[in-house]
């Protein structure tokens, strides 16, 4: 008998199926992954479970007992803890505080000792080492996880969702936390783990269940398959992992950064004297963990945030210059956040794949625009971006989130541009799309555009780079041809050691 | 037409049926007969040509500020203050007429204009508190609504006052300043006509211009706006200047069209029902007309009510409120839509 199985489970959200009678149980001592592409239904399934969110149809049983499960205040009773995403913490408070709010059977006075001691004792057990007096903002990621887990622990959990945990750690801190999933296995706790990264997938799990469109496609052990092969079930096709490049040299410099300082909203600096250049035909890939300045970055050169140093694109002193100056030259984005800048979700894909195009002259009739020729480029982009939609008069968040990002690609490339800046161009898509995406960039490359990469998969930067350099707190720690690259190297630069 | 389209017109004709439903419940507490009484109301509005015209220049008045409301809206601003900025354009019109020397008809037109940038003034000075100093328009245009009020009080009742009369107005205007009549036996002024011109101006201007387009994309995503080049503050002062010239424009045609005076409470609540209209007719054009229509004769027949029956007038009002409140609850739309994608799934999957 399992500790929890899972029966049936069907959630309909307007637009999707996010599960259709997914049927999946979770046992003890094992490590069970959940990999799909974005949108396979991972994280609703596991909103179910934690009763974030209300099934459709199905059936969850704890020990064998049928159990209803509304609220994450069930889930705890039942034993099942989970660190989300995004981590539920309050930076303003301590440790300990952190834990004691999450407790519910606080009495009248809180012994913060106690708990403290408690904390420290499970914090060994499992090596998850925090001090429990100092304030979550001063934490690093690595460190906040580990609060979040210690949180779960200190509840009695039994069962450990862990969503997508490493997609903010460094190689190092990743090893950390396997340590502790590994303790944890030994006390003869279970852990289920979300991801799509197939070298993690592959090191941790004991049993892995693959998500395809809302569907459980099937289980495996890991030691039955490989990456290749998970790659297949989740997309029912062979995936390519290498991109053929030309063999082109590169070009002239198209973008020069000296000196560059920016803060971000904060008031914070978060790019410290960062100098790089990207010349014509190259792909310069940026690696870091994120929040390293990356984004302040990519706004400095887009005329987005203010900032002291000097940017050229071509021979176009651009340092602050307006967005709009910075788009003249040449530039194309594809922006960090695609939802949030990139594209405007209500309105319909034609609108979003002229977002600034209509600007261009040929698109002008006096102080009106062509309409008609606008939509047969939205068309046009839509038909060689195989963005897929019934029409383009559909709003953005009809489409899927890789058929999003495809659209942003389009628009994006589509302008021939000099300079493409591409951030996490493939953040959360699926393995379809991914593919599609890079070999564009790839192609933009061919053409003799200047591209800068920035991304947190390591995979990616090592699949695209012709160099690489890696970005800690602000600064280009090293830079290197993509040749004399690899995991080691490039991982203890991004944990912020000079090689 | 697709479905999104169906429902942005069934919503608001069900949310106007829903309303008008617990209207008639409401009349039926107090004893009357709600057929007779929305009889009434109708023919309060449109009886006769007189009435008719009563309504009209309710209407025009109403869709006026209407826009208002609309113009910020699309550009992703709440203006709450047409009816201050109404006050304002009301204001400068009158000073026009008061002082400015030259033949009447030329004055006149430059009140109206006047009128407009007066309020467009006060609309921008919202929106240079937006822009530069972060202030919420919400609460601005409220504030600044009392502002508006008061010193027009205190002018009507100070420096420009009717010295012939006691009550806070000024001076009936000399017939040479009114608005042309467009039907003088029924007393129908060409406000309409201008009201009409903003409302195919307003369509043209965000569906077919460049500069529309963008405002546009301002109001629907700043920060994708300001990636893609767009001067995200120059396009919200431009909004608020229209949406506040709007208002002063219904000012404009309220002192010169139909009280031919400025007096207190000369805005009475024009701009807040404003509102209404823009919500009930999904800020598009011709749903603003309708809706526009609706409110005025609401708002005129619910005279007549007063007048011939024993409901009370502010049973008309409770109905407007009804049709706003079911508006924004969008009862229809969230019912039909989840019936909708539950029946595509099932029909898919």
């Amino acid at each position: 008998m399992s500790f929890i199985e899972m029966q049936g489970i069907t959630k309909i959200y307007p637009g999707t199926i996010a599960c259709n009678k997914v049927s999946v149980s979770f046992d003890r001592g094992e490590v069970h992954t959940l990999l799909g592409e974005n949108g396979a239904g991972k994280t609703t399934l596991m909103k179910v479970l934690y009763g974030l969110a209300k099934p459709d149809e199905g059936k969850i049983f704890v020990n064998g007992q049928e159990k209803r499960i509304d609220s994450p205040k069930d889930a705890i009773e039942a034993g099942i803890g989970m660190v989300h995403q995004h981590f539920m913490l309050i930076p303003t408070i301590t440790v300990v505080e952190n834990v004691i709010l999450s407790l519910n059977e606080n009495g009248l006075f809180i012994d913060k000792k106690k708990v403290a001691e408690r904390l420290l004792e499970l914090a060994d057990r499992y090596g998850l080492k925090v001090d429990p007096y100092a304030k979550v903002s001063t934490l690093t990621v690595g460190q906040q996880q580990r609060v979040e887990i210690l949180k779960a622990l200190y509840r009695n959990c039994e069962l450990l969702i862990l969503d997508e945990p490493t997609a903010v750690l460094t190689p190092q801190e990743t090893e950390e936390l396997f340590v502790a999933v590994r303790n944890l296995l030994a006390e003869d706790k279970g852990v289920i783990f979300i991801s799509h990264k197939m070298n993690e997938v592959m090191e941790i799990s004991n049993k892995i269940t693959v998500l395809h469109l809302g569907e459980v496609v099937g289980s495996v052990k890991p030691e039955d398959t490989d990456a290749r092969g998970l790659a297949k079930m989740m997309v029912g096709r062979e995936i390519k992992f290498e991109i053929e490049k030309s063999d082109k040299p590169a070009g002239d410099v198209v973008l020069d950064i000296k000196d560059l300082c920016a803060k971000d909203a904060r008031g914070v600096q978060t790019v410290n004297n960062l100098s790089l250049s990207v010349r014509a035909g190259e792909i310069y890939g940026v690696a870091g963990v994120d929040g390293n300045g990356q984004s302040e970055l990519i706004k400095s050169i887009t005329g987005l945030c203010k900032c002291t140093g000097k940017v050229t694109i071509g021979d176009k002193d651009v340092t602050n210059a307006h967005p709009r100056t910075v788009l003249d030259c040449g530039v194309a984005h594809i922006p960090e956040d695609r939802q949030a800048r990139g594209m405007i979700m209500k309105a319909s894909i034609r609108d979003n794949l002229i977002l600034d195009t209509f600007y261009n002259e040929e698109y002008q009739n006096g102080p009106f625009l062509k309409w008609a020729k606008l939509d047969e480029h939205a068309r046009y982009i839509v038909e060689n971006y195989n963005v897929k939609t019934p029409d383009i008069f559909h709003t953005g968040d009809s489409l899927s989130g890789g058929n999003q990002q495809k659209m942003v690609v389009g628009r994006e490339l589509d302008k021939n541009p000099k300079l493409l800046l591409a951030v996490h161009p493939v953040r959360g898509v699926d393995v379809g799309a991914t593919e599609f995406i890079h070999e564009q960039i790839v192609a933009a490359r061919d053409a003799g555009c200047a591209v800068l990469l920035i991304s947190t998969e390591l995979d990616e930067i090592f699949a695209l780079s012709d160099r690489i350099g890696v970005i800690y707190e602000g600064e280009i720690l090293g830079e290197m041809d993509r040749k004399d690259a690899n995991i080691e190297n490039i991982g203890m630069l991004m944990a912020g050691n000079r090689i | 037409m697709n479905k999104q389209k169906v429902l942005g017109i069934v919503s608001p004709l069900v949310s106007i049926a829903l309303a008008m439903l617990s209207g008639s419940i409401l009349i039926m507490l107090i004893g009357q007969n709600p057929l007779s009484a929305f009889q009434l109301i109708f023919k309060g509005a449109f009886g006769n040509a007189a009435n008719m015209a009563t309504t009209m220049s309710k209407v025009t008045t109403l869709t006026l500020t209407g826009l208002s409301y609309a113009f910020a809206y699309r550009c992703g601003m709440i203006n709450i203050g047409a009816e201050g900025q109404l006050y304002m354009g009301a204001l400068c019109s009158t000073l026009c007429v008061l002082k400015l020397p030259g033949p009447p008809a030329l004055v006149m037109i430059v009140a109206v204009i006047a009128g407009f940038i007066g309020g467009g003034l006060a609309g921008l000075l919202i929106g240079v508190l937006k822009v530069y100093f972060g202030a919420n328009e919400v609460i601005t245009t409220v504030m600044f609504n009392y502002v508006m009020q008061y010193f027009v009080l205190y002018m009507v009742a100070n420096p420009i006052q009717d010295p012939a009369s006691t009550a806070p107005q000024t001076i009936l205007f000399p017939e040479a300043y009114w608005l042309p009549w467009l039907s003088f036996k029924s007393k129908l002024h060409c406000g309409i006509i201008l009201m009409v011109i903003c409302l195919i101006f307003y369509g043209i201007f965000l569906w077919k211009m460049r500069a529309g387009f963008g405002m546009r994309i301002v109001g629907q995503n700043n920060l994708a706006a300001e990636y893609a080049g767009l001067d995200v503050k120059k396009n919200r002062l431009l909004a608020m200047f229209f949406a506040g010239g709007f208002a002063g424009l219904a000012g404009a045609i309220e002192v010169l069209g139909v009280q031919h005076r400025l007096l207190k409470g000369v805005a009475s609540n024009y701009g807040f029902d404003g509102m209404a209209v823009a919500l009930l007719g999904n800020t598009t054009p011709v749903g603003m007309l309708l809706s526009g229509l609706l409110i005025g004769a609401l708002k005129s027949g619910g005279n007549a009510l007063q007048m011939f029956s024993k409901v009370p007038a502010s049973a008309v009002d409770l109905i407007r409120a009804m049709v706003i409140i079911f508006v924004l609850v969008d009862l229809v739309r969230r019912i039909a839509q989840s019936r909708l994608e539950k029946r595509r799934m099932k029909v898919n999957g």
